[in-house]
């Protein structure tokens, strides 16, 4: 009997535990700032919403030439195209989001108490769509990165700051959720996010210069180059990246605004926090 | 079974003679170091040129140390086969994927490419 | 009589090989489903590799085609190629049970800086 108690104490306990990191969003923002400002002194947080351009001279020089002639100009258009026509219904966006469209993309992710999971700002375009009876945009590029786009650049300048109440443990468990993915090692490779774009951020992967996670999500949806060279045009959103990153440690990646991507943004996004909005920009 | 069995021991034993009388022991040495190479410079194979510099490469990366002198670094090869095989072993953190371990290279191909990381 | 135990052994012979055949459609069946139970595993627990089974994959050629592991096992199981096919579906079984172990060990990953 006593051993019986004995292991289901243990059990209890072992469950208990949970993860390793009991820091929480504040604590885990301001380790992460004090961990890159001590890699490179000379870089200002503000800064970081550049990414490897600002870390390389010869990168930056390339990116300052394409930002002079946005290859995306023609597509926000469309973007905004899409925010003025009402649906079949006769309902528009505002139904969805409110009529002020610069007050949009700075409220995702967050957390909805009431279904208990993230909202990401183009989860919550395709759930408006569905519940309007529109067929709902394809998920990762294309109209949905146009009219997130233009979105984003209405609320450029204002500050990133993703809330996760601390009084609301399902919240908090999305949000460690999503950094145990960060941290997490996967994929026949064996690599985590973190490998690259915290601990290896500012070294070489071949050409490519990995950029610091602080920032990554400041100026999404990007158009890459890459992304334009292999057909179609160069839009993607963020969850289109998290896929490609999966995929390039050979992991399986997950669906778009399933709940794994948006517990990852609702971490990753976290850690931009105190940075602006600069959307969208070109990368590589 | 046994017909099955038996054939590729003989198909063996008669190519290792051939080869033998056709090529010395140290020309095999070489051949194993340029196959090692072009794993080692395969994207798909070992793409050790994403984080190490390796003499003859070309869009290197730097998050690994340059592969020079290794033959100092390792005076065991077997050590060196085995940190190939599965970094994680020595360090959990390591960015260098566990390339026997997790298949990503099969045992005759991370034979080359230690015969090919000891040269350098 | 000659004529006779000729026949004799293409029988027995043949009887031999389709054998051998059954054997090994047997193991590649068991193997195939082990696969899938293993990856099927490695997913539950969000460890799954790009290549075992992914639909979009193109890691290994079956005929002039590229695709996941699984697939190529069983594009070679169609073609009574049992060698490949126990080869591949073996492969994929092995990292699905990889991938399980990987999440499971990365579990309370967090950062260390
Ligand atoms: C093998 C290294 C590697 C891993 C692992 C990796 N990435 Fe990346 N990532 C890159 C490279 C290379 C780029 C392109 C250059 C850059 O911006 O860093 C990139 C770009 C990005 C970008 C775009 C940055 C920008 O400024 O536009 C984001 C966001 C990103 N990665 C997120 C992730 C996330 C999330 C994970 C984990 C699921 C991850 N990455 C895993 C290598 C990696």
């Amino acid at each position: 009997m006593k051993k019986v108690i004995l292991i289901v104490l243990a059990a209890g306990l072992s469950l208990g535990v949970g993860p390793a990191f009991a820091t929480t969003q504040a604590e885990d923002i301001a380790a992460l700032k004090a961990y890159f400002a001590e890699r490179w002194p000379n870089i200002k947080d503000e800064d970081m919403v550049n990414g490897a351009y600002s870390l390389s001279e010869d990168k930056r020089i390339n990116w300052e030439s394409m930002r002079d002639f946005p290859p995306y100009e023609d597509h926000l258009a469309i973007g905004e195209e899409i925010w003025n026509t009402p649906f079949k219904n006769g309902n528009t966006w505002a139904s969805c989001f409110g009529d002020d469209p610069s007050t949009i993309r700075n409220r995702f992710p967050h957390w909805n108490a009431r279904d208990k999971k993230v909202e990401t700002l183009e989860g919550n375009i395709i759930q408006c769509q569905k519940a309007n009876g529109e067929e709902p945009f394809k998920a990762k590029k294309g109209k949905i990165a146009y009219f997130s786009a233009w979105l984003a650049s209405q609320a450029n300048g204002q500050t990133i700051n993703v809330v996760v109440p601390q009084d609301d443990p399902d919240a908090v468990a999305a949000y460690e959720a999503g950094r145990q993915f960060f941290y997490a090692k996967r994929g026949q490779l064996n690599l985590s996010c973190a490998d690259c774009h915290v601990y290896q951020s500012g070294l070489y992967a071949r050409g490519n210069l990995l950029s610091p996670a602080r920032g990554h999500t400041t100026h999404f949806p990007v158009w890459r180059g890459k992304w334009a060279r292999s057909g179609g045009d160069g839009f993607g959103t963020l969850h289109r990246r998290y896929g490609g990153c999966n995929s390039q440690v050979r992991a399986k990646s997950f669906k778009a605004h399933g709940e794994e991507y948006s517990n990852l943004e609702y971490f990753h996004a976290s850690m931009s926090n105190g940075l602006t909005i600069e959307a969208p920009d070109y990368r590589e | 079974m046994k017909l099955k069995g038996k054939l590729p021991v003989m198909m063996l034993v008669v190519m290792a003679a051939v080869s033998g009388i056709s090529m010395p022991l140290a020309s095999a040495n070489e051949e194993l170091i340029a196959k090692g190479k072009e794993i080692s410079f395969d994207r798909k194979k070992g793409n050790c040129l994403t984080c190490h510099q390796i003499a003859g490469g070309t869009l290197m990366g730097n998050i690994g140390p340059p592969l020079i002198a290794m033959k100092a670094r390792f005076p065991d090869k077997a050590k060196l086969r085995a940190d190939i095989w599965d970094m994680t072993k020595r360090n959990p953190h390591t960015m260098m994927p566990p390339f026997g371990k997790y298949g990503v290279l099969t045992d005759s191909e991370i034979d080359a490419v230690t015969e090919f990381v000891h040269s350098l | 009589m000659k004529q006779f135990s000729g026949i004799v052994l293409v029988a027995v012979l043949s009887i031999g090989f389709s054998s051998f055949a059954l054997a090994d459609e047997a193991a590649y069946k068991k193997l195939h489903a082990e696969a899938v139970a293993a990856n099927d595993k490695a997913l539950a627990a969000g460890g799954e590799w790009r290549d075992a089974r992914g639909k979009k994959s193109k890691f290994i050629k079956c005929g002039d085609k590229k695709m996941s592991i699984l697939h190529a096992a069983e594009c070679y199981a169609a073609k009574g190629d049992y060698d490949n096919a126990i080869k591949y579906a073996e492969m994929a079984k092995d990292q699905g049970e990889q991938g399980y172990r990987q999440a499971m060990n990365q579990k309370n990953a967090g950062p260390r800086h």
